[in-house]
């Protein structure tokens, strides 16, 4: 499954995008590209597909990064900010706290490439936007 | 229960880790086949349904043709009221009789055929909504069952260096000095073009003796030679 992705976002024009990328296949995962932002990759960009969607997640942090007490509010401001995020939103798998966009399979490469700086610019911002909150 | 609110129950009770089923794996075959049962018994109400459709356009032409004949034999009756032959007028009448009758079947047989396809429709309607739904509820639970896996790879590959799981705040501290070196590093490479820029262009004023330079020591020969002359 991997290779239709791969073979996807190979698509993707660089000299058209703002950050430098390398793409990866996860190892030990065949269901996931891996998408290595310059400069911050600390936060990979995990690039999977359904029969129709292609979802882009960025591991943010882990519940037990975040300080006593603090959750309530820290999910408040979550919440409120992601209607302001363009084209991303907060998720939660189990503990990990992330962020994430989601195209239809069918996406032009262009429109890939612009979720992928997109996701890149927001996941610095979100991190700043909490960062109150975790220790 | 809906398929969505299973999927936040096995989530809220804690169905995170790899591997395991969000759902039941027979509720998910369940589920295909009730995807392919519905989209049979749709395709097969969508041929049902052109099946009546032709039916009731044959009885609409039937009565149309029908009704065509009585106005025909309706003038034939006239005619022979006009001739005083009341026995053939009488024998006309009687075919417009049957013929009514006939023109009424048929047209009780369009309305019958209309009221079944609208309720067709409608059945139809429904049951490609259902399939739709269907549709939705598998999509629901692969997508979950996806996204979780994937949550459960990037929890044991955190970092694509391989280097040392790091708190998101320490991540960020990092990026931020990186990128406000990448900033100093910038500023200080247009400074350094805009000097070596600079004194490229001078040099090149200079050699076209415009601006001061190696034409310099020729001006002022020139000017001491004009004065030897005086």
């Amino acid at each position: 499954m991997s290779k239709e992705i791969l073979a996807l976002l190979e698509q993707v024009n660089h000299d058209e995008m703002v950050i430098e990328f390398e793409l990866q296949p996860m190892a030990g995962n065949d269901d996931i590209i891996q998408v290595i932002v310059k400069d911050q990759e600390e936060f990979p960009i995990n690039i999977t597909t359904t029969e129709d969607e292609l979802i882009c997640m960025v591991k943010l942090f882990d519940a037990d990064e975040i300080k006593d007490n603090a959750k309530d509010e820290m999910h408040d401001v979550m919440l409120s900010a992601n209607l302001a995020l363009p084209l991303s939103s907060f998720g939660k798998i189990g503990t990990t706290y992330m962020l994430f966009g989601a195209l239809s399979a069918g996406s032009k490469a262009k429109d890939i490439g612009l979720e992928i700086e997109t996701l890149a610019s927001n996941t610095l911002e979100a991190i700043a936007l909490v960062t109150d909150y975790l220790k | 229960m809906s398929i969505f609110s299973k999927i936040v129950t096995a989530i809220r009770g804690g169905a995170s880790e790899a591997g395991e089923a969000i759902v039941d794996a027979n509720l998910v075959r369940i589920m295909d086949q009730e995807i392919r049962d519905s989209k049979a018994s749709v395709e097969k109400a969508r041929r049902g349904l052109a099946d009546l459709m032709a039916e009731e356009v044959g009885y609409q032409r039937k009565a149309t043709e029908l009704s065509d004949k009585i106005s025909e034999y309706e003038g034939y009756a006239v005619q022979a009221l006009d001739k005083g032959d009341e026995t053939l007028a009488l024998e006309v009448a009687e075919k417009i009789a049957d013929l009514s009758n006939e023109l009424e079947y048929n047209q009780g047989a369009v309305t019958q055929l209309n009221n079944t396809i609208a309720t067709q429709k409608n059945f139809l309607k429904t049951s490609e909504r259902k399939v739709k739904d269907f549709e939705r509820e598998a999509k629901m639970v692969k997508t979950t069952e996806n996204v979780q896996k994937t949550s459960a790879a990037l929890s044991t590959n955190f970092t694509a260096t391989g280097s040392k799981m790091n708190s998101a705040r320490e991540s960020l501290d990092r990026i931020k000095a990186r990128q406000r070196q990448n900033e100093d590093r910038l500023i200080a490479g247009e400074k350094l073009a805009a000097e070596s820029t600079g004194s490229n262009l001078e040099a090149k004023l200079a050699a076209s003796g415009i601006t001061e330079g190696s034409g310099k020591a020729g001006d002022i020969l020139a000017k001491l030679k004009a004065k030897q002359n005086k």
